[in-house]
This record gives C-alpha cells, sequence and structure tokens, in this order.
C-alpha cells in the first residue's frame, strides 16, 4: 500500500486509540474528607489528604515564579494538615474568560484571584462562596489585619465574599531625568512642601512638552482608574453614594473631566491616550514622556528603565482636595469547592503578613496586611527610593468599587464611550457625561 | 501577454515588474517589520521607526521568550494536534464527500444543506455548551478537546463533494462493473485523482488548526498542554509593554506556517484554486 | 458542476422524488453504504455542532447567566435586541427644536439595545470594506499575474504569505504599525508630506498639515484601520482563485476574438468578466459570510473601542454573553446573526440567476 494510505491508516489508529481512552472512567478523584463527625469540627486525620487548588494572573515569569515558591514553601507547611496545596496560574490575556467557563461548568480552582471591580459581577452569581461563617467561627482570625477600604467593598450587604491579597495606590511615576534637563523642580520636593497641585502639575508638564522631539509631559492609558481620578479630584465621583446612579454629571466631575480635556486637547501637553494597558506606558518606558500615573504594578517594568525615575503623590486639586485610588484584589473560594474549610485555612495564610512580606519584596503591589513587617518588606522595595507616596495615598484613597448594583461591563461601556468621545474631541464634556449617564441610570438595580 | 491575450512587449514587462514588486513590497512589509522589531530593543522601536536593523541584532529577545514560555514544548504540542486534526478532517471530508457527491440515500440533500448552514455561525455561540459537553467527556485540559470535535468539518465535506462532483461518472461505472466495492473505488479511483483537492483541504485544515486560538485558551488549562497561540497571549500579557518581545513571539507562531507554505507552494496555491472555482 | 447550481436547490427543503417505490436490493445497499461512509462525519456533526448549538438556541430563549439554572422568557432576548418603542413626545419636542423632518422622526424611534445596531451598522461595514478593496484588487491581480512571463509563480507565493499568517500574530503586528506616535505607517505619511511641503512652499503654496491618523485611536479610523488589516490578508487568497479561473479560460476565444477585431478592454469585459462570474460569485459569497462574522480583529487590537466604533455584532454578543454574564441574550444575537447571513446569502444566490453566467 502506499504511503499516503499508510499515513491515513496510522493516524486513524491515533484518533481511535485517543477516543477509547477517553472512554475511560475519569481519573479517580483524589481522597475526599471522611464526614465531618457532628458538631462540625473538621477532622485532623492527615492520612487523608485534600487538595486544594489555587490560582493568580501572575504578568510575567518573575512574578509566577515568587508565587510557585510560596506554594512550594506552604505545601510543606500544610502537608501535616492533611493539605496538599496545587498552583495553578493563569495567564493575563483571556483570565476572566477562562475562569467564568470554569465556574459555569463547576470545576474553578478552589480558590482563585479576582481585581476588585470585576469581583463585583460574580459575587452576585451565587459562585462564590460566602466566607462570613468561617471568618465568625474562626476565634484566630481577625479583619482588622486588613486595610479598611478593601474591606469595606468586600463586607457589602453584611457577607463577607473574599480576603484581599493585595493593594495598590495610583500614584504618578515621573522621569527625573527629563525634569533636570528642564531645569523643573523636582516634583517630589514640590509635594513636600505642599506646592505639588493641577496648577504646578499643568505647568510641569507645558514646560516638558516639546512636539518637535515628540516629548511630552503627560500621558495615560486611557482606563477608569485614571480618568475616574481626574473625576474624584475634581469633587465628583464615578457613581452616587449607594451606587445606584451615575454621578459623571456632577458639577465636580465635569469640572475634573474638563481639566483631563484641557491638558490633552487644549494644552496638549499630552499625548493622545492610548489604549487600555497598551501604548501611553510604552511612551513613558521608552523615556518620551515625563509623567504618568499608574498603579504599583508598573514597578517591576519601568526598574528596567535605562533613566532616574521616582513616584510621587497625584497632585492636590485647586481646594486643595488630594484624592487618588486604592485598586485591590482578593483571593474568593468557589462557591463548589469541595473543602471549603481547608480552603479558608489556606487564603488565611496567603494573606498573612509573612506570606505578604514575601510578595511585597517582588515590588509588584503592597501588603494588604497592615502588619509592620509587611509594610517595612514593602517600603524596602526599592527602586524607587521613596515608596512612601503609595503608603500615603491609603489614607485618603478612594477605593476600587466592587459594583454589586450593576453589571460593570454593561455600566462601564457608556462611560469609556465618554471618555473616548471626549479625548476625540468628538464631544464636549458636558455632551459626554449626559449622554454616558442616560445610557447607564435604567442598568443599576435599584 | 499581460492577461495573457498576446504577447508581452519589453516595456509592458518592465512596467508589470515594477508594479508586482510594489505590491509585493506592500504585501510582505509587516513581516519584514515584525522581524527586524523583534531583533531591537524597546527604545530603539520609538528612536529608530523605520530603520531595519537596530545598534545590533538582540537576538536574545528570543531567548527571553523561550525563557518565559516554554515555546519549544507548545510548538510540539501545536505540531501534534494540528497533524491529527489536518489528517482527520481529509478522511471525513473524503469519505463523507464521496457519500454526497456519489451516492443516494434518503435525506442526502436535507442533511448536506444542514452542513452548509453551519458555515454562517459563528463559534462563540456554541463555546459554552462545547465546554460542558468536554467535561462531560473528561476531556478538558487533554489534547482530545483540541482534536476530536474538529475531526468533523462542514467546509472540507463541501470542498471534496463539490471536486469528486466534478470527475466523470463513467470512471466509476467501469469500476463498479467490475464488481469492486464502494471503498476500493473511492480509495484506487478517486482519491488518486483528488490531489489538489487534498492539498487544499490540507493547507485550511492545518492553517485552522495552528491558528487557532480561542478554544485552545478555555480548553487548555496545563502550561505543559499549551498551543502556541497561547504561548503569544501569555507573552502579550506579561510584555505588552516591549513589543520586541512581543513580536518575537509572534514570528514564532507564524514562521512555522509560512515555511511549510513555502515548501509545499506549488500544491497549496494550485489546490485552492481549482477547487475554490468548481 | 458550479457552485451555483449545486446550492441553488437548497431553497426546497425535500428533493422531489419519483414516486415512492420500494426500495431495490441495490438501492438499498447503496443508502447502507452512503449511511456508512457518511457515519464519521456525521457523527461528529451531531455530537459537536448539533448538540452544542441546539443547547444555545435554547439558551436564546431564557436568561441563562452561565452559573445558575437558565429560566425560560420566550423571546423577550429577542425583543431586547431588535426591538424599539416609538415615542410620539420626543417628536413634538424635536420638531419644536425646530430639527429637520428626518432628525424628528429619528428621535421619536427610541431603540431598545442601541449598541447591537451600532454593532450591526459596524459589522455591514466592515464586510463591505473588505468585500470593495479585495475583490477589484485580486482580480486586477490575477489579471496581471496571468501574464506569460517569468517570475509569475513567485509572486503569486508572495501574495499568498499574509494568508497563512495567523490572525493573534498578525494582529500584534499591525498594532505597533498602527501607533499614532511611533507608527510605521505615520512616519511615512509625515516623510511624504513634509517631502511634498518641500517642494510646494517654495511655489508659494500652502505647506500641507500632516494628518497624524489616530489610525486604533480615532473613533473615525479605527474601523477602517481593521478593513486595511484584513483587506492585506484576504487579498491573496481572492486573488489566486481569480488566477485559476483565468487560467482556465482557453486561449482561442481570445485569439478569435482579435481576428475578429476586438481590442484588449473589449475582450477583458465582453469575454473574461462574464466567464468569470460563477468565481466571483463564490469569492463574493464566502468572503461576505466570513466578513459578518468578523471576531478576532477586535477582541485583540481594540475590544470595541474607541467609542463603540469597532465592535461588531459576534464581538458584542461576546461581550455580552460571555463577560457580562448575558449568555441568554448572547445567544439570542448570535442566532439573529445566523439569520441576518442566512438571509443575505440567500437573496444573493437568488440575485446570481440574473447576472451570473452559467454553461447550459
Amino acid at each position: 500500500m502506499n504511503r499516503k494510505t499508510l499515513w491515513t491508516m496510522l493516524c486513524l489508529v491515533l484518533i481511535a486509540a485517543f477516543v477509547f481512552s477517553a472512554c475511560q472512567p475519569p481519573a479517580a478523584a483524589p481522597a475526599t474528607q471522611p464526614p465531618a463527625p457532628s458538631g462540625g469540627q473538621p477532622p485532623a486525620s492527615p492520612a487523608q489528604m485534600v487538595t486544594i487548588r489555587w490560582r493568580t494572573r501572575p504578568d510575567n515569569q518573575a512574578e509566577q515564579d515568587v508565587y510557585q515558591k510560596i506554594n512550594d514553601d506552604l505545601a510543606k507547611q500544610l502537608e501535616p494538615q492533611g493539605i496538599q496545596l496545587v498552583y495553578d496560574p493563569a495567564p493575563v490575556t483571556g483570565y476572566l474568560d477562562k475562569l467564568t467557563t470554569e465556574y459555569s461548568a463547576g470545576n474553578a480552582p478552589d480558590i482563585a484571584w479576582i481585581g476588585g471591580a470585576d469581583s463585583g459581577n460574580f459575587t452576585p452569581k451565587g459562585v462564590l462562596l460566602d466566607l462570613k461563617p468561617l471568618a465568625d467561627a474562626d476565634k484566630s482570625f481577625n479583619l482588622g489585619d486588613y486595610y479598611d477600604v478593601p474591606i469595606k467593598e468586600l463586607t457589602q450587604g453584611g457577607h463577607l465574599w473574599g480576603l484581599p491579597r493585595d493593594i495598590s495606590t495610583l500614584v504618578m511615576y515621573y522621569n527625573k531625568d527629563m525634569f533636570k534637563a528642564k531645569g523643573l523642580d523636582d516634583p517630589a520636593d514640590l509635594a513636600a512642601k505642599g506646592q505639588w497641585t493641577w496648577d504646578t502639575f499643568r505647568k510641569a508638564a507645558d514646560a516638558l512638552t516639546d512636539p518637535a522631539k515628540k516629548e511630552y509631559g503627560f500621558s495615560i492609558s486611557s482606563w477608569w482608574g485614571v480618568w475616574g481620578w481626574f473625576v474624584n479630584s475634581g469633587g465628583g465621583s464615578l457613581f452616587n453614594a449607594d451606587r445606584t446612579a451615575c454621578n459623571l454629571t456632577d458639577p465636580g466631575s465635569i469640572k475634573g473631566l474638563q481639566f483631563m480635556a484641557d491638558l490633552f486637547l487644549k494644552d496638549k501637553v499630552a499625548t493622545p491616550p492610548g489604549v487600555e494597558g497598551g501604548v501611553g506606558e510604552t511612551d513613558f518606558h521608552a523615556g518620551k514622556v515625563a509623567m504618568m500615573p499608574n498603579g504599583r504594578w508598573m514597578t517591576p517594568s519601568v526598574r528596567q528603565d535605562k533613566f532616574n525615575w521616582g513616584v510621587v503623590e497625584m497632585p492636590t486639586s485647586a481646594e486643595g482636595k488630594k484624592s487618588t485610588y486604592l485598586f485591590w484584589g482578593a483571593y474568593f473560594i468557589s462557591a463548589k469547592s469541595k473543602n471549603p474549610q481547608q480552603a479558608w485555612t489556606v487564603v488565611k495564610l496567603l494573606t498573612s503578613a509573612d506570606v505578604q512580606a514575601k510578595i511585597a519584596a517582588l515590588g509588584t503591589n503592597i501588603p494588604s496586611n497592615k502588619a509592620q513587617a509587611a509594610v517595612d518588606a514593602f517600603l524596602n522595595s526599592k527602586p524607587p527610593d521613596d515608596n512612601t507616596p503609595f503608603i500615603k495615598g491609603a489614607d485618603y484613597a478612594v477605593g476600587e468599587a466592587a459594583l454589586v448594583t450593576g453589571n460593570w461591563g454593561d455600566i462601564g461601556a457608556p462611560y469609556q464611550t465618554a471618555m473616548d468621545n471626549i479625548f476625540a474631541g468628538k464631544q464636549s464634556v458636558a455632551d459626554a457625561v449626559k449622554q454616558a449617564c442616560d445610557t447607564a441610570n435604567p442598568l443599576f438595580k435599584k | 501577454m499581460i492577461g495573457s491575450i498576446q504577447r508581452a512587449t519589453r516595456s509592458q514587462k518592465f512596467w508589470l515588474y515594477v508594479v508586482l514588486a510594489s505590491i509585493a513590497v506592500v504585501m510582505i512589509y509587516p513581516f519584514v517589520f515584525m522581524i527586524a522589531t523583534s531583533l531591537k530593543d524597546t527604545p530603539e522601536v520609538f528612536s529608530d521607526i523605520l530603520g531595519l536593523f537596530g545598534a545590533k541584532l538582540r537576538f536574545e529577545n528570543y531567548a527571553t521568550v523561550f525563557n518565559n514560555v516554554n515555546m519549544g514544548r507548545y510548538m510540539l504540542n501545536t505540531a501534534f494536534v494540528t497533524i491529527c486534526v489536518t489528517v482527520g478532517q481529509i478522511v471525513t471530508s473524503v469519505l463523507g464527500g464521496y457519500a454526497f457527491a456519489r451516492l443516494n440515500f434518503p435525506g442526502r440533500d436535507l442533511i448536506f444543506r444542514m452542513y452548509l448552514g453551519t458555515i454562517m455561525i459563528p463559534f462563540t455561540v456554541i463555546m459554552i455548551p462545547m465546554y460542558k459537553l468536554m467535561l462531560f467527556f473528561d476531556w478538558i485540559d487533554k489534547f482530545q478537546s483540541l482534536i476530536i470535535p474538529w475531526i468533523f468539518t462542514a467546509y472540507g465535506t463541501f470542498l471534496m463533494k463539490q471536486f469528486f462532483q466534478g470527475l466523470p461518472k463513467e470512471l466509476e461505472e467501469a469500476a463498479l462493473l467490475d464488481g469492486a466495492s464502494r471503498f476500493q473505488i473511492l480509495r484506487r479511483v478517486f482519491v488518486p485523482l483528488s490531489g489538489p483537492a487534498i492539498a487544499t483541504q490540507f493547507t485550511i485544515s492545518f492553517l485552522y488548526a495552528w491558528n487557532s486560538f480561542i478554544w485552545p485558551l478555555v480548553a487548555i488549562q496545563s502550561k505543559a498542554n499549551y498551543v502556541v497561540t497561547q504561548g503569544l497571549a501569555d507573552i502579550q500579557g506579561g510584555f505588552h509593554a516591549q513589543p520586541p518581545i512581543v513580536l518575537a513571539a509572534a514570528a514564532l507562531v507564524i514562521l512555522p506556517t509560512v515555511i511549510v507554505f513555502v515548501l509545499a507552494q506549488r500544491y497549496f496555491v494550485e489546490g485552492v484554486a481549482t477547487t475554490g472555482l468548481k | 458542476m458550479s457552485v451555483q447550481t449545486a446550492t441553488s436547490s437548497r431553497f426546497r427543503l425535500f428533493k422531489r422524488r419519483t414516486p415512492r417505490q420500494p426500495m431495490t436490493k441495490a438501492a438499498r445497499r447503496e443508502a447502507i453504504e452512503g449511511y456508512l461512509f457518511l457515519l464519521p462525519n456525521f457523527l461528529g456533526f451531531v455530537i459537536f455542532f448539533a448538540i452544542p448549538l441546539l443547547m444555545s438556541l435554547y439558551y436564546s430563549f431564557t436568561d441563562y447567566d452561565l452559573f445558575n439554572e437558565p429560566n425560560f422568557v420566550g423571546i423577550k432576548n429577542y425583543q431586547q435586541a431588535v426591538g424599539f418603542s416609538i415615542q410620539p413626545e420626543a417628536y413634538q419636542t424635536a420638531v419644536q427644536n425646530n430639527k429637520s423632518f428626518i432628525d424628528a422622526v429619528g428621535s421619536m424611534i427610541k431603540t431598545n439595545d442601541p449598541i447591537f445596531w451600532t454593532s450591526l451598522g459596524n459589522t455591514i461595514v466592515y464586510a463591505l470594506g473588505v468585500l470593495i478593496l479585495t475583490v477589484p484588487t485580486a482580480f486586477w491581480l490575477a489579471w496581471l499575474l496571468n501574464s506569460k512571463v517569468r517570475g509569475m509563480v513567485f509572486f503569486r507565493g508572495l501574495f499568498y504569505i499574509p494568508v497563512v499568517a495567523a490572525i493573534v500574530g498578525v494582529a500584534l503586528v499591525w498594532f505597533w504599525m498602527f501607533q499614532r506616535e511611533s507608527g510605521v505607517l505615520n512616519v511615512v505619511i509625515t516623510g511624504i508630506v513634509n517631502l511634498l511641503n518641500g517642494l510646494i512652499t517654495p511655489l508659494g503654496l500652502k505647506p500641507i498639515v500632516d494628518p497624524t491618523i489616530g489610525w486604533l485611536t480615532d473613533p473615525n479610523w479605527a474601523m477602517s484601520s481593521l478593513i486595511i488589516m484584513r483587506s492585506w490578508q484576504t487579498v491573496g487568497y481572492n486573488m489566486v482563485i481569480f488566477l485559476a479561473a483565468l487560467q482556465a479560460v482557453p486561449h482561442m476565444l481570445f485569439e478569435a476574438a482579435l481576428v475578429d477585431g476586438a481590442t484588449r478592454g473589449d475582450i477583458r469585459a465582453k469575454i473574461v468578466v462574464p466567464l468569470l462570474t460563477p468565481t466571483i460569485f463564490f469569492v463574493v459569497v464566502t468572503n461576505i459570510i466570513n466578513g459578518l462574522q468578523i471576531f478576532a480583529e477586535p477582541y485583540i487590537m481594540t475590544q470595541g473601542g474607541p467609542a463603540n466604533a469597532t465592535i461588531t455584532t459576534v464581538y458584542y454578543l461576546y461581550q455580552k454573553g460571555f463577560q457580562r454574564f448575558q449568555m441568554g441574550y448572547g445567544a439570542s444575537l448570535a442566532w439573529i446573526v445566523f439569520g441576518i447571513i442566512f438571509a443575505v446569502t440567500s437573496v444573493q444566490f437568488r440575485l446570481s440567476k440574473r447576472w451570473v453566467y452559467e454553461e447550459g
């Protein structure tokens, strides 16, 4: 028989082998817990191991290595307690899609990290376990160990949905070399003297902008963390107090957005914003932009840049209002987890002060645990030499909202559309926000 | 001549080459850009935009890709999956196409029209039910999920049917009279004549399997089983602000298909052409 | 058999058969063989396609949110997608504000889901845009490559390379080429503008302003950018199909026509194009079917933005169904898309009888 037939039959055989292998009974499930003795005490027999699978979203290999090492260290600690710990990271692209599919099908990891804003979409759906009963029953656990802002978001409606993994505040990264080249005052000095305001910020951006050299004073990625800051700084907010309506039409919001629009369209001290997560950042890394607001997660990549840089708090508004965002993410336990008690043990460990100190050394985020050991570990993660702007911001920051009174995807979309139109000069700020609120208001659950 | 109506004159030939070469530049430039950028440094991407080469050729960008994602392993995985899907699709299309083209059975036309309809359904619609199906078979995170559902192809069956219908009936009739079974006819008469069609099917299946990314993203969880498009997604996520690394990974995903195509160019292009219009 | 005749009978669901007779032994044998040959194919179709498809149809009549049990809601999703309400008051207000009649009527119609209509518009623009850019260009290129000159096979292969490149890779490459400040396209345009200005300003003319297009950030340009990228990738595929059809045109026709005194243009228009109409039809139909389903480009490059300029219906249904947990709604959108594609294709088949030349 000729070669083609031979290959065909070979692959047919291979395919058949696969099909048959699929028909075998699924691999024996890991030994499950024996039924708990009455009284609800978790059994302590170490001979029956329980597997706890947990997941995070590492930005790069370095971060994944750190989490893997933490997993290995904790695994040794947990083995005598009958817990087998397995780390199951997933990449950034499609992270939520994958989680969604797994929650839908019921085979999600026991523990998964979800970003603050996104978690608000999951909590009302019944796929995440309410941890309040476990927390209340656990005498050794103290909710006060963590920063208030994320805890407030996580305890909406009298529940406790998850434990915060880390936080990050919005700060202004700046290129010290570019400031020096123009003979300008270092923003950190200005901030120390209480002179780092909208006005001095704008003047600095103006002085640093040189279109002929394609250098600009300021750049952003266009996402809610940044334009939301402008809204808050002007005295407004994204939602009303009980989060049942859009608040972009508030005069304070409009003031903030007008300031933002002018930077880009009138004073032209900023490069047009790139798509979220995209190009605004690249311009900064390339040394073409002097200032860029972002969270702590940008620090590892800025450390690779070839210029002197630092961070400073966001500028104070003309009325003297300090504002910034506090971003957070948390570990959530799947409602369908077979071993919630053990998962709770693991989550407590993962957010404990010493594990957080290890992660802080990475430089990617700020521990959510207020314990001094954790804070110190963070402050010592340099560069930048001065990490205090991150911590100081936590005092007055607005928290990343986990919107449970609506789907943030549906509501955020008209907000983003309004910003896109403002940046493109297609709509005035007043028109854009009116359209956004008109579209978004019906989508809130009253 | 141009358009092959008359013989070409010297000057016509010259202008023909000029035009074709200009268009070729447009077609190929993005690939040149991809490779050139992948060998630069991030700052150079912004300072030296048109230049093809930076201060030096940074092959270490490719090393970075391999250090961060196990591209070699992913390529093997993808090659395995692609070959199985391709062979599977060819086999089922040939068998099915022959059935539709030459055999009479009740419901034949109805079933065929249903097949045609499936080309018009976007994949995202069936993604969740498909995932649940994979869970049911316990194929999640295994290669079965990347291979077995995709062995059926409406487009391929359609292609083969059209092609077989173009072959003269006398071929079969003679063989049937000689007492050959249908399967023997298919194997010994039709298949050898189907070179261009099978080559077309091979290209389409190969490209489809190698380049697919949404389904593997959802169906495959362990890094050991990733395919190359997932490796690229990983790199894009971790290095989104560093174009050289991202484009180096993109090159690794694109180059194998380009190489396979260039080597077998004759068959592919002729195959697409002949079956496309029948 | 051409594509056209093979599928034009699809409008009749049941093939007209000769009056019922019991099947002969040979016919029964043939039928069984038919089923056997079809089996692997058909099994795959039923298990991995028909079943998920029926499930999604079911979901479209429910409020399925991916996690909890779906509840039947009838045609509510479909109403939400394509429905609209008429508001006479809005008409009155518009008239009072001195708006034109068309504007007033427009403000009277309040659609239930404006983004759905936006996405539909975007999708149609995209499909047509790619069609208009690629079909004539592919035809022209095929015409050129049909010359009996050396090197045509080389160029043919070169033009086909973009077709084989993975969309994820292609999208990333073009993403960087489209950058506003540092992308290749704008740098080249700036160079050309400067060159031209260098020539015309000494003559006293006003210099041309450098447009600095935000290919992916300007809502006016974003869709065009995706069209350009996709056209670049598909023109080779269409060209190859046209080329083969051209090569099948018998030379004798040309020689006879030339002898009769026809010009080259005449030959092209009156002989070649009509002979190629079945191929043109095939290319147009398949391009439209593919164009209406575009998903990967917005997913990778723009996520539907800026300002919904690149949101296409398939991307929108993914957003709603998958990312926003409204799978019932997403499924209904998918079936609406299917309905549109089916209708458009059917219309094309009917119209084809008028302009597609078919051998008798």
